[in-house]
């Protein structure tokens, strides 16, 4: 087949202090899964929340290149060396957090090579098959110099995954720094 | 708990605006969300989250009907299996509390009474609710998680057993929007 151009450096590919705040549906023929998800990441060290649609903690990620920690709201705590196996055994459901760190920001992971894709006019991502996914952005906003995806839908064989960001925040200095905690009655 | 069960059982419906704040667990705030929210006792409410994007929860007595317009999706379950006990659920069920809950009196503070309830179920999701009332004005809940978050939800211009329309607890979804029955 004919071989595909290599896809152009994209700038968002160079983030790597960067925090999101959105909601994720992912679906297959017989489940279905919503959740607000947090996401920061610094480097290779990040966190992931997922929250149910009214707030409450349902799972935290924490992790690194070595090893990531999973706490689930009914008290389990699970430690693997990759969140994409961790997250499926566990959840049955398949979201590729590995790849999503570079997907969510409208940039192809770094492999496998993306088997086809698509970029319009302002040379952003419209289209990317990798992996065997298929993932559609729907629209970008402009945040400081970069361009980052709001909406995107993500496809395999059997899991259709749907993620809204309402927020970016790009090299906010207070990433995992710690702050006096606020109560209501204090 | 005398204070809590004459609150519930003389509250017939509430109107307030909410303003919904969550902190991790170092205590950083990670989102404020604000709405309005319409509770009709029992088992009706709507949860209208209207900034930073809109959300909307209804349920009708019977299902409970989350819609995210951004995410064209709309999901249903039953109001039994809904959302585990969020303070929307708490308000407007008609089981007494002690089936659910243990209710702490609370140091008072000035004129507000609080009360932390305290899940009898040990699978409950969450840690704790604590309820803030100014005679039988509902102030706002405080919900710590079992992941070290904290949910702080106030209300304004509280508007107690006032007539809602019964449309507000109706939910039809729009058309072209995926709808997804959560079992």
């Amino acid at each position: 087949c004919v071989s595909l151009p290599p896809l152009p450096p994209i700038p968002a590919g160079q983030l790597n202090r960067w925090q999101l705040q959105g909601r994720i549906a992912v679906s297959t023929q017989e489940d279905h899964w919503n959740a607000k998800v947090y996401w920061q990441q610094q480097g290779q060290t990040y966190q992931l929340r997922f929250n149910n649609p009214v707030g409450q903690g349902v799972i935290r990620l924490d992790g690194n290149q070595q090893q990531v920690v999973m706490q689930t709201a009914d008290n389990k705590r699970f430690v693997a060396t990759n969140p994409d196996t961790l997250v499926a055994e566990t959840l049955q459901v398949n979201i590729p957090v590995t790849h999503l760190n570079f997907w969510i920001r409208g940039v192809p992971s770094p492999q496998p090579s993306p088997s086809n894709y698509q970029l319009n006019a302002a040379g952003q991502l419209t289209s990317l098959q990798q992996d065997n996914w298929q993932i559609e952005y729907k629209n970008y906003v402009k945040v400081q110099q970069f361009y980052l995806p709001q909406k995107l839908f993500l496809e395999n064989d059997r899991f259709q995954v749907k993620i809204v960001i309402t927020q970016w925040e790009l090299n906010s200095p207070d990433f995992f720094s710690a702050e006096p905690k606020i109560s209501l009655t204090d | 708990q005398p204070i809590l069960d004459n609150f519930l059982k003389n509250l017939s419906s509430l109107h307030a605006q909410f303003e919904q704040q969550l902190f991790n667990e170092t205590g950083k705030l990670i989102e404020t969300s604000q709405g309005q929210m319409y509770i009709k006792r029992p088992n009706q409410f709507r949860w209208d989250y209207q900034k930073p994007y809109h959300q909307l929860i209804v349920a009708d007595g019977e299902n409970v009907w989350i819609y995210d317009p951004d995410l064209e999706q709309v999901t249903m379950k039953k109001l039994t299996k809904a959302l585990g006990k969020t303070p929307a659920l708490l308000l407007s069920s008609n089981r007494p509390i002690e089936e659910d809950f243990f209710v702490n009196p609370l140091p008072a503070k000035a004129d507000i009474t609080r009360l932390e309830l305290l899940p009898k179920d040990a699978q409950a999701q969450f840690d704790s609710i604590r309820l803030n009332l100014r005679g039988e004005t509902l102030l706002g809940f405080e919900l710590v998680d079992n992941l070290g978050q904290t949910t702080l939800i106030t209300f304004k211009q509280t508007e107690r057993n006032q007539k809602l329309e019964e449309s507000l607890f109706i939910f039809t979804p729009p058309a072209g929007v995926d709808v997804v029955t959560e079992d």
